[in-house]
């Protein structure tokens, strides 16, 4: 039986069931014609959320379920940048569903129950746990995906995403039973302790698949190369509001289980787990810097570069099990920069909603020409959180792109660093290119923001700027939520 | 007080950026004035005794605990005329720019006065990341003002100068953090803070890359052949003022990372790849002139001559000595205060006739008389002719730079002749010979504000030519230090001198392994001049 304490430990998850159930009965049953109400519940919701789980992020860390769920800052931070980067896509959401013509109200149950599965996904001590949670994840996204049904690249989206989604979840599965095979048991401090001990023959055999089949899980979820694939076509393909939710939100949450994953369980024990890692690093840096050069969709070329961005992420997750375990920032980094990226992602996107009108996306770069002058603070937001992306100062983006490389300096990936910072120059061109037609070519397409949305980007921008600047609180919190985090086999040196 | 300096303008540009736009143009000159007054005290408070601090005017105070990063600033004599130079051509800038911007003016100024604030930034930071801050924060405006207000190729003119630079700096900030943690093995403390890191022993190796990594940052910025191209892309396409900020202050930002950064804090790597910088500067400074020489377009002309005064900063910095280094510190103000004259000139012309073709031109002696002398002090300035100011910075960096490496300053001297040959075969062309196209015929002479912005360029070209005393005065001291940090890894034996191999590593780190690749680069360095006769080091001339 849960004890209260462990309900109070998943309340925030919790809130967010009871709040998706709420519209979901309250879409079926009242059927109000103006989904506005839905809109400010899932907002109430997710805000109160937040709270809770802010409130427990200020108490001790602590199991919860018998173990299924960790509660500790690590996890709890991760939690909290999923659920605000919900917070943005729903501010901007249902203006631009308006826009859209796609006012339904399972939009914001769905993106609830996405929320709840990323939020246990952070917290989840256990691969059963975690596979749960990535499920009701993940099954609500392939849904938002396909939201405009009238569009067949939508329908693609939800539907490509789903096969391989699916495909993958089963590789994740798959591995979890060779590991449970091994080890007969699914709990990660359970696998730690197995990692530990040298193991030969078949057990070592077992364990071998079982890991390497849960990184290609992991790798697909973050769409780290070679498990990109999707990203490009979902990310054009949904509507812009999930691809926000999707970008960021997902991201944290599968990079929070991941890390905890590979912190945890893998440590500084496998050498060849950790050579696998660093080679995807390096691909998925280079590759999805060098994807988004030739991009002309604003989307797609954000596709890419959240691909650039997994890599720079799991810098720090090689980092994190290369270096001295003490007192190694790389995952305090790997919390900092997803704060980061949430923030200017979601400001991205909703300058990229601005353009929707007519139940009609326009993402096109072109749609940009001439905002400089037509929209001035459109502009100014669009370019700061493309800076931040570039990593130029005085962002929020440079300290996280100086906190990673010092990390994966710190633990001797001197050459990673390298080349994710040759990367890192060529992807400044990509990010430049939407300020030209921003500000340098004339255009005439219509924009227009609603004054929440509005409010979302300048919180976005604020963030930008004001963590940039001011980075010491931010970074103290990250670096205090890090040490919570234990890994579950002791380095031996 | 540098705070002050340094966030002046850029609290101004905020200002201006929301302000009606009638206004914009007086205000931003208005700010302009006002950072220029502010920073005059710098000058007359500067302690330039030989005993006084280093660093003057410091503000310090933790601003980043978790990555130990100090807000740091500080100054030393090469810093304080570095930021009066810009505080200087701002207010010119901004006043030459109150014709010629088209549309936006008040986006223009506020721009320029951003860039002012973050310059001057880059110049007082004494903290590697605050400086950081302030190099890449510098892109931004510029960028911005040449794909704005740019010629027609402006666009790809701007993004390979954003490119360039941030390929640059991105293996700086790597290097950079490698140095920081480098710093914290051997201390146990986290911090970003120069003189800290100045003090740190570093392992010849190490030195080598990470020397590298900063010099390649660096050398584009200058810039140092081959790392020029984006300049002429750049200098042509940007707006008159925004050549102007380019040539006059933003260049140095690359001298004067070698000088504050590179340079002091690598001493080994600088005695080891001291043969190829100063090898690339000399090519620079014949090249650039050769190629200044066949431009047709009197803009890319003064682009490319900027090419082969850098390489003169440049070839003295690496001299290692302190008429040598001096020397460049001079010459940079001196490109500053010459190359910014010549390029408002240009843009003086270009605002009448919508031409930079020198062949347009000719016999504007006779239509604009006054534009013509100014041409002329200013092109006899660029030459270096004795009793202006080029004079004094290129004969002493020649000087320094003939104790160090004496064949490779022959081949530089021939650049002085090939720039004047360039530099006068232009105001030739442009100014003297027959009036025949009727267009110039009818130009306006200079106005009152032309004038008025011209004359202290002017002046100080005058002034800093026959009295350059006050200025190498504030300068000395500095420079003094920053020799003596090479003192124990270079003994002055100039480079292309076929004695035995100099034990110069031995000196700071002693220990075994590090003398092997000493000797291993040394017979590269001295196998090739073997047939010159050593050349016996001059005393040093203060």
């Amino acid at each position: 039986m849960p004890t209260f304490n462990d309900l109070w430990l998943a309340s925030p998850a919790l809130l967010l069931f009871f709040g998706a159930m709420a519209i979901m009965l309250g879409e079926a049953i009242v059927r109000p014609a103006s989904k506005t109400g839905f809109w400010a519940l899932a907002l109430g919701t997710l805000a109160g959320s937040a709270a809770l789980t802010v409130v427990i992020f200020l108490g001790p860390s602590a199991d919860a379920f018998g173990g299924m769920l960790r509660v500790d800052q690590f996890g709890l931070f991760a939690q909290l940048v999923c659920t605000l980067a919900a917070l943005l896509t729903v501010l901007f959401s249902d203006d631009y569903l308006r826009a859209l013509n796609l006012r339904v109200g399972e939009y914001y149950s769905l993106v609830l129950f996405g929320v709840c599965g990323m939020g246990l996904m952070c917290l989840a001590n256990d691969l059963m746990m975690v596979f749960v949670a990535l499920e009701v994840m993940s099954i609500s996204m392939y849904v938002l995906c396909a939201l405009k049904r009238g569009d067949p690249r939508s329908v693609e989206a939800g539907f490509k995403y789903f096969i391989l989604g699916a495909f993958s979840s089963g590789l994740m599965l798959y591995g979890i039973s060779f590991l449970y095979g091994a080890t007969g048991t699914t709990s990660l401090p359970g696998i730690g302790g197995f990692f530990m001990g040298q193991h030969q023959g078949t057990q070592a055999t077992l364990v071998a698949i079982g890991g390497a089949l849960l990184i290609v899980g992991f790798g697909f979820k973050v769409a780290s190369v070679p498990f990109h694939m999707w990203a490009p076509d979902v990310y054009q393909g949904a509507p812009i509001s999930v691809t926000s939710l999707m970008s960021a939100g997902v991201k944290a949450a599968s990079f929070a289980a991941f890390a905890r994953f590979v912190y945890g369980v893998i440590g500084t024990h496998s050498a060849g787990f950790v050579g696998v890692l660093w080679w995807m690093a390096a691909a998925t840096m280079v590759v999805g810097n060098l994807g988004a050069l030739a991009q002309r969709d604003l989307k797609r070329m954000l596709a890419y570069s959240s691909i650039a961005h997994a890599g720079y992420l799991l810098m720090a997750l090689v980092a994190a099990s290369t270096g001295n375990a003490s007192n190694n920032p790389a995952l305090a980094s790997l919390l900092f920069y997803l704060l980061a990226y949430t923030f200017m992602n979601a400001g991205a996107f909703i300058v990229l909603a601005a353009f929707t009108r007519d139940g009609q996306d326009y993402t096109d770069i072109d749609s940009l020409a001439g905002l400089g002058k037509r929209h001035p603070w459109l502009a100014a937001g669009l370019s700061l959180c493309l800076l931040s992306m570039a990593g130029i100062p005085p962002t929020m983006g440079f300290v996280g792109k100086f906190y990673l490389f010092s990390a994966a300096i710190q633990s001797g990936q001197v050459p990673l660093a390298m080349i994710g910072a040759l990367s890192a120059a060529a992807g400044v061109y990509y990010y430049l290119r939407p300020m030209v037609w921003m500000y340098m070519k004339e255009g005439h397409t219509e924009a227009r923001v609603a004054p929440v949305a509005f409010t979302a980007l300048a919180i976005c921008g604020f963030a930008l700027l004001a963590f940039g600047l001011v980075p010491g609180p931010m970074l103290g919190l990250a670096q205090t939520s890090l040490q919570s985090l234990i890994p579950y086999t002791i380095p031996t040196h | 007080m540098l705070s002050l300096v340094t966030f002046l303008p850029i609290i101004g540009a905020m200002l201006v950026a929301v302000m009606p736009r009638s206004a914009s143009k007086m205000a931003a000159l208005g700010v302009s004035l006002v950072a220029l007054v502010a920073s005059l005290p710098l000058w007359f408070g500067f302690d330039y005794a030989a005993t006084a601090a280093p660093f003057q005017f410091v503000e310090d105070m933790a601003w980043i605990d978790a990555f130990g990063v100090h807000y740091h600033m500080g100054i030393d004599g090469v810093s304080l005329l570095l930021v009066l130079l810009t505080t200087a051509l701002t207010p010119i800038i901004i006043l030459a720019g109150f014709s010629g911007v088209e549309e936006g003016h008040r986006g223009y100024f506020a721009l320029m006065l951003a860039l002012e604030g973050a310059m001057i930034g880059t110049f007082v930071a004494l903290d590697t990341f605050l400086f950081y801050m302030f190099w890449e924060l510098v892109l931004i405006p510029m960028y911005f003002l040449i794909g704005i207000w740019g010629g027609q190729r402006r666009i790809y003119a701007a993004v390979k100068f954003f490119i360039y630079t941030v390929v640059g700096s991105l293996l700086m900030l790597v290097a950079f953090v490698a140095l920081y943690y480098l710093n914290f093995k051997a201390t146990g403390h986290w911090t970003t803070d120069l003189e800290p890191l100045l003090a740190l022993q570093i392992p010849y190796t190490t030195q080598l890359w990470m020397f590298a990594c900063f010099a390649l940052a660096f050398a584009i910025k200058v810039p140092m052949f081959p790392f020029h191209t984006w300049l002429p892309d750049a200098h042509v396409e940007a707006p008159t003022g925004g050549s102007v900020v380019l040539a006059g202050v933003m260049l140095k930002m690359g001298t004067y990372g070698f000088y504050r950064f590179a340079m002091p804090l690598f001493p080994q790597a600088v005695v080891h790849y001291g043969p190829l910088l100063i090898g690339l500067a000399v090519i620079g400074i014949v090249y650039g002139a050769l190629v200044a020489m066949v431009q047709d377009d009197v803009k890319k002309l003064v682009a490319y001559s900027s090419v082969s005064h850098l390489g003169y900063c440049m070839l003295g910095l690496f001299a290692l000595n302190a008429p040598g280094v001096s020397g460049s510190v001079y010459q940079m103000l001196n490109h500053g205060v010459s190359t910014g004259a010549l390029f408002l000139l240009v843009g003086v012309l270009y605002e009448r006739r919508h031409t930079r073709m020198i062949a347009e031109y000719g016999g504007l002696a006779k239509s604009i008389p006054k534009f013509a002398f100014v041409f002329m002090v200013v092109t006899f300035s660029s030459i270096g002719l004795p009793g202006l100011n080029g004079f004094v910075g290129e004969f002493m960096v020649l000087l320094g730079a003939f104790q160090y490496a004496p064949i490779p300053t022959v081949v530089a001297i021939s650049g002085v002749i090939f720039g004047a040959t360039y530099m006068l075969w232009c105001f030739q062309r442009m100014v003297f010979g027959p009036l025949q196209n009727q267009a110039n015929v009818t130009l306006k002479d200079l106005n009152a504000r032309e004038m008025a912005y011209l004359a202290p360029l002017l002046v100080a070209i005058v002034v800093m030519g026959v009295y350059p005393q006050p200025f190498l005065d504030r300068i000395n001291p500095s420079v003094d230090r920053f020799v003596a940090r090479f003192a124990d890894s270079y003994d002055g034996t100039p480079y292309l001198h076929a004695g035995p191999v100099p034990a110069w590593i031995s000196g700071v780190v002693g220990a075994a392994p590090v003398s092997e690749p000493a000797a291993a680069t040394e017979p590269a360095a001295a196998s090739e001049p073997a047939a010159h006769p050593p050349a016996t080091p001059t005393e040093h001339v203060e």
